[in-house]
């Protein structure tokens, strides 16, 4: 089978030329398609070449350089026009960071719509892993939208970047995308080249947690019989992220405040101090007006992880972006593993109800409703209207089984029930068509990724109710073949 | 902001012809010669330890030099820098002042740099051991010339060092 590697057009008046072997001899091994423009024409460099080609080669990605020869602010100008003509394709810029001046510029770019800043020149594995992530090969990293909400936050995002190592918190509301603003500032950042250690502190148990950041030495306490280095000293030179940060334990958060300080500790049973250069970023979905209020942080905590805070917006307050994030998420899906389906685009019925939907899940719930719309789809225009769902697209078929299921199913109401179980049989049998006798791998991979593990239980609460009946409307056939699929489910 | 009269010129320089040019073509990866976290020295001994696999690039190597050379004499870096230089004590805002390079240190960089640049064209753009000696001084004298190409940036950190407000 060929590979159609991604499209990644450089406009760069010296690296953007043919003749030039910078992009070819550095990253011509990568597995990217690279086009190169210097966006020159008759003797000047010109927008309306930049937007040509991009308009003839519809690229992936697009690496834009910012100095045109004499031409200062032609860089500014294609991304404009690039950005209102393109609004999908990510632009990433591609330029030097000399000086202060150039570094606003930078800023700027951010605010005119720009995806994202990558210093030249980078080195080769560098190069992929930005790329990858505006490619889709690493999923779920990028920062897509266009509204002038989400390009404020990438422009903060460029300026924290830029100013070191302060520690941020970024609060926002689930599903708006904290952990990508962390991404997007470890890859932007100057500790960029340093590792990346996330770590979700939700539900966490105090001492297993401070094991975990401290680390421990063999024999330190009862079980451990090898030395475990933590999360501080991985993260030494790169960046260390606590997502809901506001569940870290009183008692912990108070051992963790010399850290902070400090940037010095000792592992569990270990005399000797370990120093450890890392930045912190943190994250929470509580604004730091509640944290205050419900006295989930120490004050003198907060005020040491949030020398910066970072304000993620809701979906809801970013609506110019819906009809953005879905046409992507469409076409991630599509190159992804459901390319089979015959989903194409969304009816405008549906695109008006996407507009007005209040998305109480953000992000994750759209991109929920677009897998949801796809692999119901029947035809090209996906016409699964939001108000049939059984509870208005706040989770896909699968997260409504997944997250509820260990709550006792048994309680769900019978319509209820039968609702969203007819939604993944629905689910199966499209997938079927497509992937025959392989369609259960397909299905636990876009439905079901967690349910073996976490769910076994609420699996057999489910079957053991299914079988008991009386149902009543349903089909027996239809009965028959839930009560399989459940059952194929849960081995 | 107002901006000093040889700005343009500077700014070329610095930007296009070095970093963009000669300087990226001769360092892996491209930007590692201008990387603030690591001292330069650090920076000189990596990239002359790494010369031979660096000089294996051959394409590269030739654009560093079309890049040095420019496409008449007149337009190398070696003429440009001599241009600045009598540029910016010919500004109509402000003069050099005693720690500016004089012209002997200026083209002293310059020099050492030239022997690289012609080694390489000698060897056809091909590794040669005589090289290495060659590639420590030319990033010594190189990474100088760029910092100086900073310094003297209106707005930048160490501009009044370099220069004064003219009477």
């Amino acid at each position: 089978m060929s590979i159609n590697n991604p499209k990644i057009l450089v406009i760069d008046d010296q690296w953007g030329r043919v003749d030039d072997p910078m992009i070819p001899d550095r990253y011509g091994d990568l597995p990217f398609e690279w086009l190169l423009e210097s966006a020159e024409d008759n003797g000047k460099y010109s927008w309306r070449k930049a937007l040509a080609v991009v308009h003839n080669e519809q690229p992936s990605v697009i690496l834009l350089d910012m100095n045109f020869g004499e031409q200062e602010f032609l860089g500014i100008e294609i991304l404009e026009k690039l950005r209102m003509t393109f609004p999908v394709i990510p632009i990433i810029i591609f330029t030097f960071l000399e000086s202060a001046e150039n570094r606003e510029l930078v800023i700027k770019c951010m605010e005119l719509g720009a995806n994202e800043y990558l210093e030249k020149a980078p080195s080769a594995a560098q190069m992929k892993s930005v790329l990858d992530v505006y490619t889709g090969a690493t999923p779920d990293q990028a920062l897509y939208g266009n509204s002038i909400a989400i390009r404020q936050l990438r422009a903060e995002i460029a300026r924290v970047s830029f100013s070191g190592s302060v520690n941020v918190l970024i609060y926002g509301e689930s599903g708006t995308g904290k952990e990508l603003v962390a991404s997007a500032l470890h890859r932007q950042g100057l500790r960029r080249n340093g590792p990346f250690v996330p770590k979700n502190c939700a539900h966490s148990d105090s001492q297993l947690l401070e094991s975990e950041l401290f680390g421990h030495i063999k024999g330190a306490f009862t079980g451990a019989v090898g030395g475990r280095k933590g999360l501080f000293e991985e993260a030494d030179d790169g960046m260390l992220f606590l997502d809901e940060v506001a569940d870290i334990p009183l008692d912990l958060q108070a051992k963790l405040l010399r850290v902070l300080e400090t940037r010095s500790f000792r592992p569990l049973g270990q005399n000797r101090e370990i120093r450890s250069d890392f930045q912190l970023v943190c994250a929470t979905n509580q604004s730091p007006v509640d944290l205050e209020r419900n006295k989930k942080l120490r004050q003198d905590f907060y005020f040491r992880i949030a020398t910066i805070t970072l304000s993620v917006p809701p979906l809801r307050d970013r609506s110019d972006d819906i009809p953005i994030l879905a046409t992507l998420f469409l076409k991630r899906f599509k190159e992804h593993g459901a390319a089979g389906y015959p989903g194409e685009i969304f009816s405008e019925r549906v695109i008006e109800q996407m507009l007005k939907h209040g998305w109480p899940g953000n992000v994750r719930e759209l991109r929920n409703f677009v897998e949801k719309s796809l692999l119901l789809s029947r035809d090209a225009i996906m016409d699964l209207d939001l108000s049939d769902l059984p509870e208005p697209a706040t989770r896909s078929g699968s997260d409504l089984v997944r997250s509820s299921l260990p709550q006792n199913p048994s309680n769900w109401s019978k319509t209820r029930l039968m609702a969203e179980l007819q939604l993944c049989l629905e689910a199966k049998r499209q997938i079927q068509v497509y992937k025959g006798e392989q369609w259960k791998a397909e299905f636990m991979r876009l439905m079901y990724p967690e349910c073996r593990a976490a769910n076994a239980k609420g699996f057999q609460d489910l079957i053991k109710r299914l079988t008991q009946g009386p149902w009543g409307a349903p089909d027996w056939r239809e009965q028959r073949e839930l009560v399989e699929l459940i059952e194929e489910l849960s081995r | 902001m107002a901006l000093v009269g040889y700005e343009s010129l500077r700014s070329r320089l610095s930007h296009a012809m070095l970093a963009n040019g000669c300087f990226s073509y001769l360092s892996e990866p491209p930007a590692y010669w201008r990387m603030e976290t690591l001292s330069v020295d650090f920076r000189i001994n990596t990239l002359v330890n790494n010369w031979r696999e660096i000089s294996k690039r051959t394409n590269s190597l030739r654009q560093a030099y079309k890049t040095w050379s420019g496409d008449a004499e007149k337009d190398s870096i070696y003429a440009t820098t001599l241009q600045l230089y009598d540029l910016v004590h010919r500004d109509a805002i402000v003069t050099p002042t005693d720690a500016f390079p004089s012209l002997p240190v200026i083209t002293g960089w310059l020099s050492e740099m030239t022997l690289l640049m012609d080694s390489l064209a000698e060897a056809e753009f091909t590794y040669d051991s005589d090289q290495i000696s060659k590639v420590r001084a030319f990033w010594t004298a190189g990474l100088a010339l760029y910092q100086w190409l900073q310094d003297i940036r209106f707005g930048s950190e160490h501009f009044w060092t370099y220069l004064g407000g003219k009477a």
